[in-house]
């Protein structure tokens, strides 16, 4: 079973809101903040692992640049992936999510023979949670988003696909895309000797002329969306005591205010 | 020449040479089981004991000769003093006869004669016999009516003390029937100075020699036979402790207690951490051989006796097991397989129960040191099996990430220090002092208000002290204590080239577990710094007269000792100094204290995990130890200590009666500084 996890590598989204300043539209994290695989990426390269430990074949991780996505993808060679590849281009760089999409796209399919494509479900940078649709988009293939359990039967899929008050089992043939969810799996802490071997592994870099993938599709030139403004939210929050002889009173009272505000 | 003396081999023929030939067989097979178990420890690592000879002849002589931990159990005490000063005595009055009688045939020289004669047999050899039998009778007593439960009470145990009773007893006998047919006739003023057997001699006179000849023959080869066989014994039960423990005393690491040693090359080991006979060094295989198996350790263990599944002695026994199993297989050039010592045998609970406080230790009269042995299985399970708690796991990549164990940002470390004018060490690069402040202290709420009490005193006295501010990092002392000896070194690196890049010379700290690492870890690292606590700071400039303090408090203190300033390091009195000194405060110490202190629940990492096993936590049980002695306030000296002390006291709803403040607290408030 040949799997592909898409990884993003981002700034520590627990960081605290001071750790990042807004440079017109766009979000510059502090010097020497710290990087983190993006959360449920994590989940998804252990829901990877898994699979591949119960049934065997080959985990590949891949990582749409910057340059820093290299220790990203260490730590997934740490955890136990068999091969990462680095997706790294000039043309590459601000792409919104429908070029990061086709990147990827292009990469799984000039790996070929893919069974199973594992994303998180959004990334913890902007949550926007459309990458993987457009993977599965691009390459044709069935997508369960977002997946909560996974688990191969010899000749398909099952996913449980989480629902707002429950999940439904659903049966997918490979190929196809899954985007994991936080319950997927706790992703392991790396042995030192995966770190170690990590660390002398040397991680191919896959520019847009190697995926034949076309700059002014990508990128900057290839944005078919835009960010307006960005600006950090000033949250304000009033407390008002509504005071009176009796229960009824207040209720009362509050059931005026209430009206006064528009909120009944 | 009728001057006392005795006749050697009365009443046995020339196969009295025999008793040299069993004597002989009975050494070799100590000999023997000595060199087997010689080569099974030749399978560990190297390790570095045989450097400063002095230092460990005088280990040997204080604690396997003169076993200064033993009057710390009276029971004990009397038994183990009572058999082993028993049976000393009895050896040198063997040496000396055979001597004698070996000096007489060849020489003609006699040395057992006369009043010495009589002063040989009164004060070495019935002497000996009596001490004997004293512990041997009292360790029967307490092993049938006191019963403690740190013992076992397996056959082996039995026959041991049925061997040496009967020897002493069969010794009496033998003697008695000699000087029946003997002094008793002859020289009556020689025989009762044999007090010993005296009485039975007296009785036994009566009887004819044709009867007293055979039964003192045969009785005399009984003995020996039975003392040939309890030496040969040795070698087959806990008796080896005769030959191992001295041995494991000798090689006892010089190092401070909590001192736990790297990883050499850990880049290109091939394994991480102990698993296998191997993997362990020689001397943790000689600690598992020295074992007497007496508990003591596990009777002292704070997470055994809140009923966790860790017991130190067991992972002892187990190592032992193990080189039971596996040893020849080594020498025989195969691999084992079957069950793994780490996580079939020794479970992965017990080893993460452990605080690392040393209490075990400490308690061992044979100076196992079980806590390297944990350390070495967790780094195991975390470095070469990736089996970590998953509070631990949190633990690393906080550490990872921000290089503090919460996650906090690098950036906001120094935030604690605002509006107390405290200078970087960047700024001012001649201070005295360099006072590493630490995650807790730079962090966490509670253990920021004693940074900030800490930094008024300093002021107050005159220190010239600055922090590192951002540039500081966790000293690693967590990860290395839960297993990932590789964050440590990181970490270790990181802060010593932090450190030599100020010049850094003298460190002040209020952590114990940062003064731990950075006074006796760092060396390994390059790291050569003079470490000051701030209890001992303080007591310095109180003692000075640098700080003055006014207000009484008027308060019943008790003090808890941080297991890594006090047991690892040996810091007793300079808090105790400091907090006897605080007017209008009174001092009661817990029934453990100083040495013996039982650890707060935090040690080992074990602050950063939740305490899921026991019937009782850590913290819940050392607070009832504080409510004993009924003060108004725990004091301590350790931001871990206080997390835990907080916290049980919140958890038991004793905040309206009991507070928990650091030394530094009570100094400030007594001293009138606001440090708010």
């Amino acid at each position: 079973m040949n799997i592909v996890v898409c990884i993003k590598y981002v700034p520590d989204w627990e960081a605290p809101a001071s750790q990042f300043r807004i440079e017109d539209t766009r979000l510059v994290p502090a010097p020497g903040i710290a990087y983190r695989i993006s959360d449920t990426d994590d989940e998804a390269i252990e829901a990877a692992l898994r699979l591949k430990e119960q049934h065997g074949g080959r985990v590949t991780a891949i990582s749409l640049g910057p340059a820093a996505a290299r220790d990203g993808l260490k730590h997934a060679l740490a955890m136990g992936c068999d091969q990462a590849i680095l997706l790294d281009d000039p043309a590459f760089e601000d792409s919104d999510a429908a070029g990061t999409a086709a990147v990827l796209a292009a990469a799984i399919r000039k790996l070929g023979d893919v069974d199973l494509v594992l994303t998180g479900r959004q990334a913890a940078d902007w949550d926007q949670g459309q990458v993987h649709a457009g993977i599965a988009e691009l390459l044709g293939l069935p997508a369960v988003i977002p997946a909560r359990h996974i688990e191969w039967n010899g000749s398909e899929f099952i996913v449980h696909r989480i629902y707002e008050e429950g999940y439904e089992e659903i049966a997918v043939k490979p190929p196809c895309v899954v985007a994991c969810s936080n319950e997927i799996a706790e992703p392991r802490y790396p042995t030192l000797r995966g770190i170690m071997a990590a660390s002398r592994a040397q991680i191919p870099v896959w520019t847009a002329a190697d995926l034949g993938v076309d700059p002014g599709q990508v990128g900057r030139a290839g944005r078919r969306t835009r960010v307006l403004r960005l600006y950090a939210p000033q949250v304000e929050a009033k407390c008002e005591f509504i005071e009176g002889e009796t229960p009824e009173e207040i209720a009362a009272k509050l059931v005026q205010r209430l009206r006064e505000e528009k909120l009944l | 020449m009728d001057l006392p003396h005795k006749e050697s081999f009365f009443n046995i023929g020339p196969e009295r040479y025999l008793n040299y030939l069993f004597a002989l067989i009975a050494l070799a097979f100590i000999g023997y089981h000595t060199y087997r178990r010689y080569r099974i420890w030749r399978l560990g690592k190297p390790e570095l004991r045989f450097d400063r000879f002095p230092e460990r002849v005088s280990l040997v002589l204080r604690y396997a000769l003169a076993q200064l931990k033993m009057p710390r159990d009276p029971w004990a005490a009397v038994v183990h003093y009572g058999i082993f000063w028993g049976y000393m005595l009895l050896f040198v009055a063997t040496t000396l006869d055979g001597t004698t009688y070996w000096l007489k045939t060849l020489t003609g020289y006699e040395i057992l004669v006369g009043p010495t004669y009589l002063l040989y047999k009164a004060l070495i050899g019935n002497l000996g016999g009596t001490i004997a039998l004293i512990g041997l009778l009292a360790a029967f007593y307490w092993r049938l009516a006191v019963r403690p439960p740190r013992l076992r009470y397996q056959t082996e145990d039995w026959v041991i003390l049925g061997l040496l009773l009967f020897n002493v007893l069969n010794g009496f006998e033998v003697q008695a029937l000699r000087l029946a047919m003997t002094d008793i006739r002859q020289h009556p003023e020689w025989a009762y100075w044999a007090y010993g057997s005296y009485p039975l001699a007296l009785l036994l006179s009566g009887l004819p020699d044709s009867v007293l000849r055979p039964v003192h023959w045969a009785s005399w080869w009984v003995h020996v036979l039975a003392s040939q066989f309890a030496i040969a014994f040795i070698a087959y039960s806990k008796l080896e402790h005769i030959v191992f423990g001295p041995l494991n005393i000798f090689f006892r690491s010089l190092e401070p207690r909590g001192t736990l040693k790297p990883i050499p090359d850990i880049e290109t080991a091939e394994t991480y951490g102990a698993n296998r006979v191997p993997d362990f060094t020689w001397k943790q295989l000689l600690d598992a051989d020295a074992c007497i198996r007496c508990g003591r350790c596990t009777a002292n263990c704070p997470a055994n006796l809140t009923g966790k599944p860790l017991s130190p002695k067991k992972i002892i026994l187990d190592l032992k097991a193990e080189m039971d199993r596996t040893g020849p297989l080594y020498l025989r050039g195969q691999r084992p397989d079957g069950p793994a010592l780490v996580g079939d045998i020794t479970t992965d609970d017990e080893l993460w129960d452990c605080l690392t406080c040393g209490a075990c230790m400490e308690a061992c009269p044979m100076e196992i040191e079980h806590v390297p042995i944990i350390v070495d299985e967790r780094r195991y399970l975390v470095l070469n099996e990736g089996r970590i708690p998953r509070d631990v796991v949190t633990l690393f990549n906080n550490l990872e990430r921000a290089g503090n164990p919460w996650g906090y940002p690098p950036a906001t470390r120094a935030d604690w220090a605002r509006g107390l004018g405290i200078k970087t060490i960047a700024e001012d690069p001649s201070a005295e002092y360099l006072w590493w402040v630490g995650c807790a202290g730079s962090y966490d709420e509670r253990n920021i208000r004693i940074s900030r009490a800490l930094a008024r005193v300093l002021q107050a006295a005159g220190v010239r002290f600055a922090i590192l501010g951002p540039e500081e990092t966790c000293n690693g002392d967590p990860a290395r204590r839960a297993g990932h000896e590789y964050l440590y070194q990181i970490l270790a690196q990181q802060n010593v080239e932090t450190l030599n890049r100020y010049g850094v010379r003298k460190i002040l700290t209020a952590c114990p577990h940062c003064f731990n690492t950075l006074k006796n870890e760092y060396r390994a690292f390059g790291g050569f710094y003079e470490v000051v606590h701030h209890s001992q700071l303080i007591a310095q400039l109180i003692e000075a007269g640098r700080v003055r303090l006014e207000r009484p408090l008027n308060r019943r203190l008790t003090y808890h000792d941080p297991c890594y300033l006090g047991r690892h390091n040996g810091v007793y009195d300079p808090p105790r100094s400091a907090l006897t000194r605080l007017p209008g405060a009174s001092l009661a110490e817990m029934q453990l204290h100083r040495h013996r202190a039982f650890c707060c629940g935090g040690g080992g990492a074990r602050v950063f995990m939740t305490e899921t096993r026991g019937h009782k936590r850590v913290n819940h049980e050392r607070t009832d130890h504080v409510l004993a002695v009924n003060p108004n306030v725990i004091a301590t000296a350790c931001p871990f200590c206080m997390i835990m002390f907080e916290d049980a006291l919140k958890t038991r709803n004793l905040t309206d009666r009991l507070e928990a403040r650091d030394l530094a607290e009570l100094v400030a408030e007594s001293a009138g500084l606001d440090f708010k």
